[in-house]
């Protein structure tokens, strides 16, 4: 067999498990425990949110979570955390194009962003003729939690008092002290937040305070302010999955929390690895993006552009 | 790249086409691939390859194509990046220069010879090197 | 533990601290030596002082640069033993610098010069691949341990990293480079085909020699090496920040989005 169709009939198997984990999706008990989680998170929300959140963003582990299942077969680390270490393919469920859908908001119960009107408002108005906002098309990192179901999987290396996430994708990266440090200044903004994780038994919460509001939560316009709270948590179930679930806060945009979910899983390819991924120096779209989107380039007539006339029959 | 030429092209489209059915989605979001180009109106065009640049976020392939009136135009198709090329068998000399290949590409708004390429054929033994799910409209 | 403030410590503070440092924070474990068998070199490093980033060359001050011996230590005089007209053409870098550098347009710098320019980057290691995470436009090589050759035809602005583990060294090989590259701002270069040797030595807990050696026949009379040393960042609470050239570039010319 050649390299080829080895890489091809490992891609087949790869379609294969994307066909199960949809299957398992549908099956799991895992909506049945969010929902069962979401009474438990409505209480503490009705007390505590939006202002106690806010307020102690290192001391809190947010809304929390539903316990972790029960741990599968996997290794640990030299001091007893589960060795996430690995690369991880993620991003089949999450709507990366739009994330209002059932597989990935699981809260609200209607799976959409329950923006105030305003931010509705730029969103759609973004959507529907601003698309040159977007980010990622100026090679701009993606923030949080966009930045967990980028295209090509990411990898994770989980050592004692830190866990740090590379993402082939734009060459990113996040680098996660677990040592128990404080959160840098409020007043410093940045594109992939300040992030700061802890265990909680065999569950990595990992809360991200200092976002800069300029990240889209998807590559379809759905808007976050600088006020956006995140609170993820990371939980092995098996040597080759994690349950992932973020949940969002942004009093200034949201008018409740939001809870995402995800499930990666591991990239068992031989030999892969990431690879560079230089962005800025070969970006050729965005000087090519039309008026009517807001990019520098004019809206040409189907019949006056280089293609007319070779139109598919 | 050899083992690519070896394939029978039907085995091709099923083996690309199911990579591309895990990886199509993600592939195009870089930017909104619907902003860019018309998904509404796919293209057929022909012509010879001149040059492909081994980029990020996309590669690009150059075709020299014919229009009705003789004139020549440069064609830049917009492909995936030079990662997943890879680790889909594609090398650089995958198609040589010279070689004749048909485009289904969906064109850029901008009017400029730019498009997003979903399937590339080589002419000359009908190879699909690259099949790709088409662009629907982005889901509202 | 706080961070912040003057306040005088305790006896209590103290013990919390020791206890920390003892206890969690990986740069402290990396004086015990090792990580999954290898020699730990975690941690957050920097270059300083050498001005290696402006100029690898010895070089006296001139604005906003201050003087420097240099980093090369092959040769007697510390000059690169260009061929002629291949520093006819590092003049005319260094002429053309504001255009021709590809630093100033936020492009990947290429190895060596990612290591030394003038923001930290930090190491983590796996069994098989050595991490460096870069804040200069978050920046990531993967030092592949697993592989001894270079993937075919896959050129990259940063290389292809491939390591090992001479002792306590990690000896690193980079090729498959996209283009020519520059050393530093003042245009010193190596030719896309060079074959570029970095070894990363651990002399104690807070610094490292790093040397390099470059070997590149069409542009060089002979191989040559520099050598500095890279300090790892002791200050409680560092961390990595962002520095996004690009955005901040596209700002200047208007290009890009969302006003500062």
């Amino acid at each position: 067999m050649t390299g080829a169709m080895k890489a091809m009939q490992a891609m087949n198997e790869m379609t294969n498990v994307g066909t199960v984990q949809m299957t398992d999706r549908n099956l799991t008990p895992r909506t049945r425990r969010h929902l069962a989680a979401l009474g438990a998170v409505v209480a503490v929300l009705a007390v505590a949110w939006p202002v106690d959140l806010l307020a102690q963003p290192g001391g809190r582990g947010g809304p929390g979570g539903p316990p972790a299942e029960p741990a599968g077969p996997f290794t640990r680390t030299t001091d007893g955390r589960p060795d996430m270490t690995g690369y991880w393919e993620g991003g089949f469920f999450v709507g990366i194009q739009n994330v209002e859908t059932p597989r990935t908001i699981v809260s609200p119960s209607d799976n959409m962003l329950p923006y105030r009107p305003e931010y509705r408002a730029e969103t759609d108005a973004i959507r529907a003729g601003n698309m040159y906002l977007e980010p990622e098309l100026h090679c701009y990192s993606s923030g949080v939690p966009h930045q967990m179901y980028l295209q090509f999987g990411f990898q994770i290396v989980s050592n004692p008092g830190i866990v740090a996430m590379a993402w082939e994708f734009m060459d990113s990266y996040r680098i996660i002290p677990v040592d128990g440090r404080e959160h840098i200044p409020a007043n410093m903004k940045l594109w992939m937040g300040d992030p700061i994780g802890r265990w909680e038994g065999d569950t990595l919460v990992v809360e991200t305070t200092s976002q800069n509001g300029r990240t889209w939560l998807d590559t379809g316009g759905h808007v976050t302010t600088d006020q956006l709270y995140v609170v993820e948590r990371f939980t092995m179930t098996n040597i080759d999955t994690i349950e992932y679930e973020a949940t969002l806060t942004d009093p200034v945009a949201f008018t409740e929390p939001v809870i995402m979910v995800e499930t990666f899983r591991r990239n068992t390819t031989p030999g892969f690895e990431q690879m560079e991924f230089a962005c800025i120096s070969g970006n050729q779209d965005r000087e090519n993006y039309p008026a009517s989107q807001g990019g520098p380039a004019p809206d040409v007539a189907p019949e006056e552009r280089a293609g007319a006339g070779f139109e598919e029959q | 790249m050899n083992a690519i030429k070896a394939m029978k092209t039907t085995l091709t489209i099923t083996a690309i086409g199911a990579l591309v059915a895990a990886t199509v989605l993600p592939l195009l979001a870089h930017h909104a691939f619907t902003a860019e180009f018309d998904a509404t109106r796919p293209l057929n065009l022909t012509g010879t390859f001149t040059k492909m640049d081994w980029v990020n976020p996309h590669s690009w392939i150059y075709v020299d194509v014919v229009n009705a009136d003789g004139e020549i135009t440069e064609w830049a198709f917009e492909t995936p990046p030079p990662n997943i090329l890879y680790r889909q068998g594609w090398r650089r000399d995958t198609i040589e220069v010279g070689q004749q290949v048909e485009v289904r590409a969906f064109a850029a708004f901008s009017g400029r010879p730019r498009a997003w390429a979903s399937r590339v054929t080589r002419v000359d033994d009908g190879q699909v090197m690259l099949s790709m799910r088409s662009p629907a409209p982005e889901r509202e | 533990m706080s961070n912040r403030g003057n306040r005088v410590p305790t006896t209590a503070t103290i013990f919390a601290a020791v206890l920390l440092l003892t206890t969690a924070l990986p740069a402290a474990a990396a004086q015990s030596g090792q990580i999954h068998g290898q020699p730990d070199l975690q941690g957050i490093w920097q270059a300083f002082g050498n001005t290696a980033s402006d100029n690898i060359e010895p070089h006296i001050a001139t604005q906003g640069v201050p003087a420097s011996v240099g980093v090369v230590v092959s040769t007697e005089d510390g000059l690169i033993p260009y061929r002629p007209e291949a520093l006819a053409r590092r003049d005319e870098n260094s002429a053309n610098r504001e255009e021709l550098d590809r630093v100033n347009q936020c492009y990947k710098p290429g190895i060596p010069r990612l290591t030394y320019m003038p923001f930290p980057f930090q190491i983590v290691q796996t069994p098989g691949r050595v991490m460096m995470y870069f804040e200069w436009i978050h920046n990531t090589r993967t030092v592949n341990l697993d592989r001894d050759e270079h993937l075919e035809g896959m050129l990259f602005r940063n290389g292809d990293s491939i390591g090992r583990w001479d002792g306590d060294t990690l000896e690193v090989t980079v090729g498959n480079f996209l283009e020519d590259a520059w050393f530093d701002a003042t245009g010193n270069w190596h030719g896309a085909n060079a074959e570029i040797v970095e070894r990363y030595t651990r002399e104690g807990p807070d610094h490292m020699t790093y040397e390099v050696t470059v070997n590149d026949p069409e542009v060089y009379t002979e191989p040559w090496s520099m050598r500095m040393t890279l300090y790892r960042r002791v200050e409680d609470n560092f961390r990595l920040l962002e520095y996004e050239c690009h955005y901040y570039r596209d700002q200047e010319l208007e290009l890009g989005i969302f006003a500062q």
